[in-house]
């Protein structure tokens, strides 16, 4: 089921430049002083952004303004696919995906958003934007993939004693025959038995959070015909430093090979954390040619989605 | 790619879930952040889990490896990952999510998306729920309505094709959905059109009209009637005015 | 895991029981004694929250920093094993 080719061409991430240290988050989320201290010490949070004055159009405007490939090549573009955690991020028939497609000259392309998969959909949106250029007879065809939210309210700036939201978005050009990134393989494992509808389950889906992590992530490494010495570095979902921590101990894998510098500068940016780490990657030459790297998401809120990706360079 | 079977339902009364004291109080935060709007909001509609997973048991005749929720309108539990609930309430723990901020060409989009993953089963599951609980310009569907097809790669009423148009002018419209149903209908001989109320007007026959109200699932409610008549060609169109889409589908009817 | 007995720093270790059996003691609202042969988990109700929670505590009050890298949880179930693992593997803070 994985399309022969789909490669990354170009990921631009922006992020506001308001930050605020996670101490000022401490009143508006209702956290208490443990719980920002435990934020900081294990957790590896430190700060986030958050900027009132910017909307969620400005900030996917912001992303796709900086991606620089995409200026002379957006009569290309085919599909924009938006993959997005909060579901309903504006009063209906508000619609700023197809806004900001229409001011970037993206009118001509079909677009839409995937989600109910939290922060994990960022990369069923990668992966179905691959599938639609792969059924596309135009080999030219691209495909821009976004990401991007705000933290507008409780279940979008906290999740309870595990992460903090920041804000943030990303563009990603994808064709089918780009030469820098390569999808291997995807996997994906859905556990919607931890929804709300079935009771409170958060200590039984906490003891289950990293092993079915790790079982995904061998899927898709295997998927890949690849065994989890083979990656050469790990970019996670930036839940926080300790889950990655132990979930290395676990897979024994070294914690050196994920990239977690994100997390205290970011925090959890939805579905953007992939792009976000893949950027830095990029701009640190943490990525050699060749290198298989694995891409993590995990998207929990109540029922949880698990997804990993192997690419190559 | 083919259409097994059609299920629909309406749901008359509003979700069960907003008699939970605690849920309502979640959701009520929720749409006061949306909206930035302190004043409380009327809650009277219904939840894509509920509609969807009624739709679902009635639809789902074994394991499914794929469900696709399509929407336009929001239901009454926002910040939900119902898609992600329903895989687990769906035989088979399919692989789930929903396409959705694309008004009526999210249930074509849909299809799109499970045809080219070519799964031995999946569900497309499109719904829309007629109340919002702050002042807005959309006008809500009439009635809460769903309409599931279960897809798959078993005999049923092959898919012969699906495009979609974006960014299609109001009065461009006529020409291309004509061109397109001619372009589809080529090689049949008996063709039924099931078009939506905004592409009414396109075609010289007059179509089975889909009277206006159910701007998502009025095409979809129509087209189990027509798979339930046999033989011949269902062309399903729809126009979504604002966001410009053009969408058509031909279903060959066994 | 076992910890070889020469990297376990003797003196530090009741230290960090006392406050551990402390700090269990209030954060699983218990009346009677916390031993050292308890499981934190099924027995004394810690979810992983409060093991954090624990571990901050010993941190601050004995001014250490632990190391959480090398931590194997599904390993150290009791409140001795645990002791043991944070008096062979933490630093002055």
């Amino acid at each position: 089921m994985i399309p022969i080719v789909t490669a990354l061409d170009a990921v631009s991430v922006y992020t506001p430049a308001v930050r605020v240290p996670i101490e000022s988050l401490a009143e508006p989320l209702g956290l208490t002083d443990i719980q920002v201290r435990l934020f900081r010490r294990f957790h590896g949070l430190g700060e986030i952004s958050l900027d009132p004055e910017r909307s969620l159009a400005d900030l996917l405007r912001a992303a796709i303004d900086g991606l620089g490939s995409l200026r002379g090549r957006e009569h290309l573009v085919r599909y924009v696919v938006y993959g997005r955690a909060m579901p309903v991020v504006v009063p209906y028939p508000a619609n700023p995906l197809h806004e900001v497609c229409r001011e970037a000259g993206l009118g001509h392309a079909l677009a839409f958003t995937v989600t109910h998969q939290s922060c994990a959909g960022g990369l069923l949106a990668l992966e179905s934007a691959g599938r639609l250029l792969e059924a596309d007879p135009d080999p030219d065809a691209l495909a821009l993939v976004l990401t991007g939210e705000k933290a507008f309210t409780r279940d979008a700036r906290l999740l309870p004693g595990t992460s903090i939201f920041g804000e943030g978005a990303s563009a990603a050009l994808v064709s089918t025959h780009g030469p820098r990134d390569r999808l291997l393989s995807f996997s994906c494992a859905q556990r919607g038995e931890f929804d709300t509808e079935f009771g409170e389950s958060a200590e039984r889906f906490q003891r289950e959070y990293r092993p079915f992590l790790a079982e995904v992530i061998r899927d898709a490494v295997g998927a890949a015909g690849l065994a989890l010495d083979d990656i050469a570095l790990v970019l996670p979902h930036n839940v926080n430093v300790v889950t990655w921590q132990r979930l290395c101990l676990l897979m024994d894998f070294p914690v050196e090979r994920v990239l977690l510098s994100n997390v205290p500068v970011n925090g959890h940016l939805f579905c953007s954390d992939a792009f976000a780490n893949y950027a830095t990657a990029r701009e640190r030459g943490l990525l050699r040619e060749g290198d298989r790297y694995l891409v993590a998401a995990v998207g929990a809120g109540a029922g949880a989605t698990f997804s990993a990706m192997v690419f190559q360079h | 790619m083919h259409v097994l079977r059609a299920e629909r339902r309406v749901f008359p009364g509003p979700a069960v879930f907003l008699g939970d004291d605690a849920r309502r109080a979640g959701v009520t935060e929720y749409f006061a952040d949306l909206t930035g709007s302190a004043r409380a909001p009327e809650l009277s509609g219904q939840s894509y889990g509920e509609m969807a997973a009624a739709l679902v048991a009635a639809a789902a005749d074994g394991p499914v490896d794929l469900l696709v929720l399509a929407f336009s309108i929001h239901d009454m539990w926002p910040g939900r990952a119902t898609a992600t609930y329903l895989s687990h309430v769906c035989p088979g723990t399919p692989l789930s999510f929903a396409v959705c901020d694309q008004g009526s060409a999210a249930p074509f989009t849909a299809l799109r998306l499970v045809r080219d993953r070519a799964p031995r089963r999946a569900l497309v599951v499109a719904v829309e729920q007629g109340g919002l609980p702050y002042d807005s310009t959309a006008t809500p569907p009439r009635e809460h309505r769903g309409v599931a097809l279960l897809c798959g790669d078993d005999a049923g009423h092959r898919v012969t094709d699906l495009r979609q148009f974006p960014d299609v002018a109001p009065k461009a419209v006529p020409e291309l959905a004509a061109r397109t149903i001619a372009d589809l209908s080529a090689g049949h001989d008996r063709v039924r059109l099931v078009l939506g109320e905004a592409l009414s007007a396109v075609w010289p026959e007059d179509p089975d009209r889909v009277p206006a109200g159910q701007p998502l699932t009025g095409v979809w409610w129509r087209l189990a009637d027509a798979l339930a008549e046999p033989g011949g060609l269902v062309v399903v169109g729809e126009y979504d005015r604002e966001l410009r889409y053009l969408c058509l589908v031909g279903i060959e009817v066994r | 895991m076992t910890v070889p007995e020469a990297q376990v720093d003797a003196a530090l270790r009741p230290r960090v029981v006392e406050v551990m059996t402390e700090v269990i003691a209030r954060l699983s609202e218990r009346d009677g004694p916390v031993t050292e042969d308890m499981d934190l988990a099924d027995e004394l109700g810690l979810s992983s929250s409060m093991g954090l929670e624990l571990l901050l505590e010993v941190e601050e009050r004995l001014g250490v920093q632990i190391d959480v890298e090398k931590m194997r949880t599904d390993e150290l179930r009791t409140v001795g094993l645990l002791a043991t693992f944070i008096a062979a593997h933490c630093r002055p803070a």
